[in-house]
């Protein structure tokens, strides 16, 4: 066998063994079934080049409905763009991590302990922008030391949940309220807290005076659980 | 509120692209950007460019190369929007090197193709892992199948000199 091939079948052997554990989460399949369903497919292209006319001037055909589609579509939609932009805030929601090491990291490796070991926490999604109305699920995942099921896991609640204003010339987020529930448990733990970060706190980033810490105080009943946000006001 | 219930050819398609490929996206995401959290965004990012998209996709054999030539530039498009680490943050000392990330992928491998450069290590995760064709990597890469044939061989080589691959 040639080297190349040797050594790229060993190549190929090891990614797939060492990787063959990592799994999309049950909950992520649903939710992401359930978001490809509610995506409509482009059917622009269908729709132009069901038009008799097309066959015959592609090109000059094509840009009337280019323009048609502009004017019908996109004039509209600025318009409802504008007037979302303007009473509709939107705010960024993060869980931040901690860590000195990893604390640039875009992935969170959050402290958190458990009886008295420390056990890691990934946050996923990092982030979400959310618009009143909208809701967001944070997957944690519990690494690092095991943990009992029923042992008290201090774990996303030091994790620094935060939720901003995404631009500073926004609304206040003043009005605004969170729900935060864990997965599995009849409408669990949450309040919505005005923190008391300083303007310009934070690494590179200008916070907003109004950036809200949701603390939670449920102990998750498993290695993963699931926080869900919505933000109603 | 809309009860429009869904087409259920279009349920069946979600359920086979989410059942037979989102695992193997989410893993090739993971070639790429290195962080679970950031694979499952891109995988869900990249899954619905695709369904946007289904009806370019012509040849049904292909699908499973055209899905995850979208995940991996989706994977890649994340990868050049993402924040730089600032190096001087990142722990000098292996013992202190942060044990999230190599949960996955083999410390010794995934160190190896840290240390190629980005063009190879996606023809490593294309055309090794995905088992993608020539001809498919290179459309997928945007570039000519020979110099799929070229980042390769020098992937390999680069490879072979800083990797010995586990015997048990």
């Amino acid at each position: 066998m040639d080297p190349d091939d040797r050594l790229t079948d060993q190549v190929r052997e090891e990614l797939r063994r060492s990787l063959s554990e990592m799994r999309l989460h049950p909950e992520f399949r649903e939710e992401l079934k359930g978001r490809l369903l509610a995506t409509p497919a482009r059917g622009w292209r269908r729709w132009v080049a069901a038009w008799p006319a097309v066959s015959h001037h592609p090109g000059a055909v094509a840009g009337v409905a280019l323009a048609a589609i502009v004017v019908a579509v996109g004039l509209p939609l600025a318009a409802v763009l504008h007037q979302h932009s303007t009473t509709s805030p939107r705010y960024l929601v993060t869980i931040s991590p901690r860590l000195g090491a990893g604390a640039n990291r875009a992935a969170v490796a959050a402290p958190a302990t458990c009886s008295g070991k420390t056990v890691h926490l990934s946050v996923s999604p990092a982030r979400a922008t959310l618009a009143a109305g909208q809701g967001v699920q944070f997957e944690v995942t519990e690494t690092g030391a095991a943990c009992l099921l029923d042992a008290t896991v201090a774990g996303p609640s030091a994790a620094g949940l935060s939720i901003v204003p995404t631009s500073l010339s926004s609304a206040t987020p003043n009005g605004a309220s969170f729900r935060v529930s864990w997965s599995g448990r009849p409408a669990a733990t949450a309040a919505g807290t005005k923190s008391s970060v300083s303007a310009g706190s934070g690494p590179g980033r200008q916070l907003a005076p109004g950036v809200y810490r949701v603390t939670v105080s449920a102990a998750p009943s498993g290695p993963r659980v699931i926080i869900s946000i919505t933000i109603t006001g | 509120m809309s009860s429009r219930r869904p087409d259920p050819e279009a349920e069946a398609l979600a359920e086979r692209w989410v059942g037979l490929y989102g695992d193997l996206a989410l893993r090739t995401a993971y070639l790429f950007l290195r962080d679970q959290g950031l694979a499952e965004d891109c995988v869900q990012d990249a899954f619905v460019s695709a369904w946007r998209a289904r009806s370019s996709l012509r040849d049904p054999g292909a699908e499973r190369a055209w899905l995850m030539t979208i995940v991996a530039n989706t994977a890649r498009s994340h990868l050049r929007r993402r924040i730089p680490i600032p190096t001087d943050t990142l722990p000098a000392d292996p013992s202190t090197h942060d044990p999230f990330d190599e949960l996955a992928l083999s410390a010794d491998l995934g160190l190896a193709l840290d240390q190629l450069p980005s063009d190879q290590r996606e023809v490593i995760v294309l055309r090794v892992y995905l088992d993608l064709s020539v001809e498919e990597t290179a459309r997928a890469l945007r570039v000519a199948e020979g110099t799929v044939k070229s980042r390769l061989s020098r992937a390999l080589e680069a490879l072979r000199l800083i990797w010995t691959p586990t015997t048990d």
